[in-house]
């Protein structure tokens, strides 16, 4: 009889007990270091999640199980894809915004639009935002940063050169109303080369590898990239010679090197952050990297970065034009498979807060993506995300198109060409416009 | 033949000598592991043992390497046993038994061993996928043995060619069966390959990349080779001193176990017994 009290007693104990633990997965990627928030800050909103669900009474808890890639964006799409495809797909995704239109053409995305409205957090997002996750009328994922991709200038070289420092101060301003253009950029660069400020090839550079910032020129070239009537892609050959023309200039008067592409970002980071490069154009982020792993690291960091580098919009093409910078905002999406995704939207408006966003955004120096986080005391405080935040205004984005990889593979084998030589810019714009008609058919109009 | 004793001493330098780039790898290896920073081959900024935490603590969110390891150990085990096991009953049957299409099959397996396994990647993908077995440890297994299998079919051919008939055909008499032959009998005797046979399948299934690279998408499932490549960032300074130091734990197993299987392993080149 004893026994069995003891055991009645045991079960009931081990009922109560019993939660049922819903394990939610996600992953995310840099893949700097710098951006491993978005990893652990779902981390965190799943404990302040099951805070609240404790309140409740919900019979459940929640987990989350992350993984963070550092290795490159190639092998994250890739496993992702594949996930997809096999149904393993984890309930979280976090990826550029650009991928959202590939990604739910594929079926592979749950609208969110419900949830949109369901949870408040989601109103405090800069509406801006909301339309770079915007596909087809539905909107696909949430917000989960922004940045903005500006133009480094080496302070130390520039004073080097005979800058005073008011001129140097007003670079940013020059640029800004685009009075210091490509052409004013070009002129220093050969002069920082001629008088040995900096070696030549090493006056201007760009990333090394292909991405988003190359359709900088392109943009500053007065181009579009898709047509926002019928959702085609565009590629404008008058744009497209003028950036590949531009591209070409800067290897021919030596201020880039022909070997910079597939350089590899080791070397790319700690020759422009120790001060071998005049100019380059990076992201914001890049602040963040520089200061804790690269060549500033021992140096001082962030105060070594203040004294030696300054930043500016992308220059303007000719006098008067405008000058640009281009955003890739991260965003989270569900899964459309995921058997949890009332759970998931309610962990995304967890993360959603400007707690969170703050920290991200202190750590990996991108930007805010809520407006109530403007409003932190440490964001106001943080002289380098106040004085980026301009930049904003003059952003661009990439298009959203299940066709956009293939295009941008395209428009960046163009440049590889010319900057090696192997193709005069015109002969470039005809080989590109040729293989995107063929690839992309009905998706295209060239202009 | 041996060589002579005064020539000798300068084959060992000369030797000695050629060696010396790979000898110099391995140095650069264990150097860097344990110290700070590493300029060319010469540790500098003193020693450092945090290029190991790695054994202790997670990095950077990664899984714990002893999971990697585990799953290493399963998936070099499970391939090598798969492929011994088949192999063996596969070539013993082509060596002794007359059965139609025998040598167009013998042929095939050679034509089948001369697809690279990259070529076949998209295949496999959809046919794990099909069963179920997409990103999971099985399904690589499966896959590695069954590139490898014919190779193995090969070799082991060649070993049980070399065993006299006469044995056998003493059991035969004596009423045994094909499979207490095979079993009792044959086996045995072709014990050097089928542990260098082990050996050679056990290294390759340790070094593999590619195919858990492609099959295998969530870390909960990692082998030490995919550890090893995440090591590896695209925009991020590279910890070298923790690569070399992940490199030299992935390394260490494969090191014993050649010391210990080296002498199987050249029995491979050598060909059957004879005894």
């Amino acid at each position: 009889m004893k026994g069995r009290v003891v055991l009645a007693i045991l079960i009931f104990l081990g009922l109560a007990q019993a939660q049922e633990v819903i394990t939610l997965q996600a992953w995310t990627i840099g893949p700097e270091e710098a951006s491993r928030t978005r990893a652990t800050n779902l981390v965190a909103a799943a404990e302040e999640l099951n805070k609240a669900l404790v309140a409740e009474k919900a019979p459940y808890r929640v987990k989350v199980e992350t993984s963070f890639e550092t290795t490159n964006w190639d092998n994250y799409h890739r496993r992702l894809l594949l996930a997809f495809q096999s149904n393993k797909a984890p309930d979280i995704v976090q990826s550029a915004h650009v991928d959202v239109g590939t990604y739910a053409d594929g079926g592979y995305l749950a609208p969110l639009d419900n949830y949109i409205n369901e949870y408040a957090q989601f109103k405090n997002v800069i509406p801006t935002l909301w339309n770079a996750v915007t596909y087809k009328g539905k909107r696909w994922g949430i917000p989960q940063d922004t940045e903005a991709r500006p133009l480094y200038f080496n302070k130390t070289l520039l004073a080097k050169l005979g800058w005073s420092q008011a001129q140097i101060d007003a670079l940013p301003q020059q640029i800004r109303d685009g009075k210091f253009t490509w052409q004013d950029l070009i002129k220093v660069g050969q002069e920082a080369v001629q008088k040995g400020v900096v070696k030549p090839g090493y006056a201007y550079w760009h990333r090394p590898v292909n991405g988003a910032d190359f359709f900088e020129y392109y943009y500053a070239c007065g181009g579009s990239l898709q047509d926002s009537q019928n959702g085609k892609l565009v590629f404008s050959k008058a744009a497209s010679l003028c950036a590949y023309q531009l591209l070409a200039d800067l290897v021919k008067a030596n201020l880039t090197s022909k070997n910079l592409l597939g350089m590899s970002w080791d070397n790319w980071h700690n020759a422009v952050s120790s001060g071998e490069v005049l100019f380059a154009s990076a992201g914001t982020w890049t602040w963040a990297q520089w200061a804790t792993q690269y060549y500033p690291k021992d140096h001082g960091g962030y105060d070594y970065l203040w004294k030696n580098f300054g930043f500016a919009l992308q220059p303007a093409i000719k006098p008067g034009g405008k000058p640009v910078t281009l955003s890739q905002p991260q965003a989270y999406m569900i899964w459309s498979g995921s058997k949890h995704a009332d759970l998931a939207a309610r962990l995304l408006a967890m993360v959603t807060q400007a707690s969170f966003d703050e920290k991200h955004a202190l750590q990996s120096a991108h930007l805010p993506v809520l407006r109530t986080t403007y409003a932190l005391p440490e964001i106001k405080s943080n002289e380098f995300l106040q004085d980026v935040a301009y930049l904003l205004d003059f952003t661009t984005f990439q298009p959203m198109s299940p066709g956009w990889g293939q295009y941008g593979d395209s428009f960046f084998r163009g440049i590889s060409a010319v900057e090696s030589g192997q193709l005069s810019p015109q002969d470039a714009v005809g080989f590109v416009a040729q293989e995107l008609s063929q690839k992309l058919k009905g998706d295209l109009e060239v202009q | 033949m041996g060589l002579n004793r005064r020539v000798w001493p300068w084959w060992a330098v000369l030797l000695g000598l050629l060696s010396l780039p790979i000898v110099a790898g391995y140095l650069w290896l264990v150097l860097s592991s344990l110290s700070n920073q590493m300029h060319g081959l010469l540790p500098t900024g003193g020693w450092k043992l945090q290029n190991w935490r790695f054994l202790w603590e997670s990095v950077g969110g990664r899984p714990s390497i002893w999971g990697a390891l585990s799953n290493t150990l399963i998936f070099a085990f499970g391939v090598a046993a798969l492929e011994v096991l088949i192999s063996a009953m596969t070539a013993y049957a082509i060596s002794r038994l007359r059965f139609p299409g025998r040598g167009i099959y013998l042929g095939m397996i050679l034509v089948l061993h001369s697809f690279p396994a990259v070529s076949l990647l998209i295949a496999i993908f959809y046919i794990l996928r099909l069963l179920g077995l997409f990103d999971t440890l099985i399904g690589v297994i499966l896959v590695k043995a069954a590139l490898d299998i014919p190779l193995g079919i090969w070799v082991l051919k060649g070993f049980f060619d070399g065993l006299s008939w006469d044995m056998e055909m003493a059991a035969l008499t004596d009423g045994a069966s094909r499979w207490v032959i095979f079993w009792r009998i044959a086996l045995p005797l072709v014990r050097p390959g089928l542990l260098a046979l082990g050996t050679f399948a056990l290294l390759s299934a340790w070094g593999e990349f590619i195919l858990p690279y492609t099959l295998i998408i969530s870390n909960k499932t990692w082998t030490l080779s995919l550890y090893l490549q995440s090591l590896i960032g695209a925009v991020d300074l590279t910890d070298y001193g923790l690569l070399a130091a992940v490199g030299l734990f992935y390394l260490l197993p494969v090191v014993v176990l050649f010391l210990l299987g080296q002498r199987y392993l050249l029995d491979i080149y050598g060909g059957g017994s004879k005894g």
